[in-house]
């Protein structure tokens, strides 16, 4: 039981065809694609620096480039968004990409010949999904899907477990329970036990 | 003479699959469903507490003292057992292909394979195919459940809680009277061993880890239920127009 949950944060899959698609624009598709293997290609590159800050410096231009922060933030926040003033939009969209940026750089942190490989493009009417797999060596392969949306990535699914879907139910929790001053706070954490600074444990309330 | 009292897991297994049907009049859809979200965090508190004072300890020892192959075999050994079950439900689910790839992972892994200790079945081709009890009632009609956070055994819904039970019975239903209560508490430890490096990555990442814990648990097992292929527009339609907007507002 417990290995069959938490396997759902290590994997991911492959999609059929089905009636509600459409046939993709070939330079949306093209842009789609380019995107995540930009982002592919940093992350390969940041698996091989020793040092957290290299590699957040490595991948911080490039995940401002490839996600769109700005609806990823608005999604998260749900609701209380609205009531938000634009520089608490702002200041959260920034305090994301760098939580992003931190998580991506601790979880990429070391290369042993992982490879990414892109193995379908979709057009769906409000936008695209590329499908990739992670190969590690002697490891099940993972698959990552890439939903986007206009400009960016604003999801990832691995093995079918939707990070903007987590990440919305987990910020809303917080929201609901302590506030906007909390949520901002956690987020502050997150982002200091990435770059290990605080033990992971001290979140613990 | 010791007399095992075999009427009790049958009774379980009932009363479990009485329960699984009560959520067939709960809609049908895969949607995150928790009212009784007090109980569950409750029991997510005591149950993570315990994790880490007693169980992730023990697992740490144990993968420290345990090398990788010996950790992977005794996995592939519980896990070639669990196959039993997938494989039935493959065909309970009408899908004899998956039922006897599971079947070809049994005979090959047992005999090849020692005993299940190596997995020589998946470079053959042979993939576990993952079926269980809840995604074959899903198949049948029983999408939503409600959640529960069962103390000590973990996320589940109503619907999926007799596969837990069955997945911890067929050990011992193989073994009969040989079955010791040791081979669990390894299944447990191994299996938790495996999953320290997971559970690290859920401490990094969740914020509030009893709804992280419970939605990725949902999203999961609609996953495994579509075999690995949800429908795509799903992922859009949650997130609908009135989520996006453009720039200008900053």
């Amino acid at each position: 039981m417990i290995r069959r949950f938490f396997l759902v944060l290590l994997a991911y899959s492959v999609v059929s065809v089905n009636a509600a698609e459409t046939q993709p624009d070939d330079n949306a598709q093209d842009h789609a694609q380019a995107k995540v293997e930009a982002l592919h290609q940093a992350l390969l590159q940041a698996m091989q620096l020793s040092e957290q800050a290299a590699r957040e410096a490595l991948l911080t231009p490039v995940i401002q480039q490839t996600f769109d922060l700005k609806n990823i933030a608005r999604i998260s926040v749900g609701r209380t968004w609205r009531k938000l003033s634009q520089e608490d939009q702002a200041s959260f969209t920034d305090q994301l990409g760098v939580l992003v940026v931190a998580t991506y750089a601790d979880r990429f942190d070391s290369y042993n010949e992982q490879q990414f490989v892109t193995d379908e493009i979709k057009g769906v009417k409000t936008g695209h999904v590329v499908h990739t797999r992670i190969i590690r060596k002697n490891d099940e392969p993972v698959t990552l899907d890439y939903y986007l949306r206009g400009d960016g990535i604003f999801n990832v699914v691995a093995d079918g477990v939707s990070d903007l879907s987590l990440r919305r139910a987990d910020y809303n929790s917080i929201i609901k329970q302590n506030g906007f001053a909390a949520l901002q706070a956690h987020v502050a954490l997150k982002v200091e036990q990435a770059r290990g600074l605080v033990d992971a444990g001290d979140s613990e309330e | 003479m010791n007399k095992t009292p075999k009427i009790w897991p049958t009774v379980g297994l009932v009363f479990c699959l009485a329960l699984s049907g009560c959520a067939t009049l709960e809609g049908e859809d895969y949607d995150t469903y928790d009212p009784w979200e007090g109980f569950n965090r409750t029991s997510y508190e005591v149950s993570d507490a315990v994790d880490r004072t007693v169980l992730v300890p023990v697992a740490r020892v144990y993968k420290k003292v345990t090398p990788d192959w010996l950790e992977s075999g005794i996995g592939n050994v519980f896990l070639n057992v669990r196959t039993i079950s997938s494989s039935a439900n493959g065909f309970l689910q009408g899908k004899p292909e998956s039922g006897f790839t599971d079947l070809g992972r049994i005979l090959i892994n047992t005999t090849v394979g020692i005993g299940g200790f190596f997995d020589v079945a998946t470079p053959w081709g042979l993939r576990f195919q993952n079926e269980d009890l809840g995604q074959t009632l899903a198949v049948w009609g029983v999408t939503k459940s409600r959640y529960i956070y069962v103390p000590f055994m973990g996320p589940t819904t109503l619907r999926d809680l007799p596969s837990n039970f069955i997945n911890s019975y067929i050990p011992r239903a193989l073994f009969g009277s040989d079955y010791h209560w040791s081979l669990s508490a390894l299944d447990v430890v191994n299996t938790r061993a495996q999953l320290l490096s997971a559970s690290a990555v859920r401490d990094a990442s969740a914020l509030d880890p009893y709804a992280f814990t419970r939605d990725a648990y949902f999203q999961r097992r609609k996953f495994l239920i579509y075999d690995g292929d949800p429908p795509i527009e799903d992922f859009f339609d949650d997130f609908g127009d009135d989520d996006f907007e453009d720039d200008e507002d900053f």
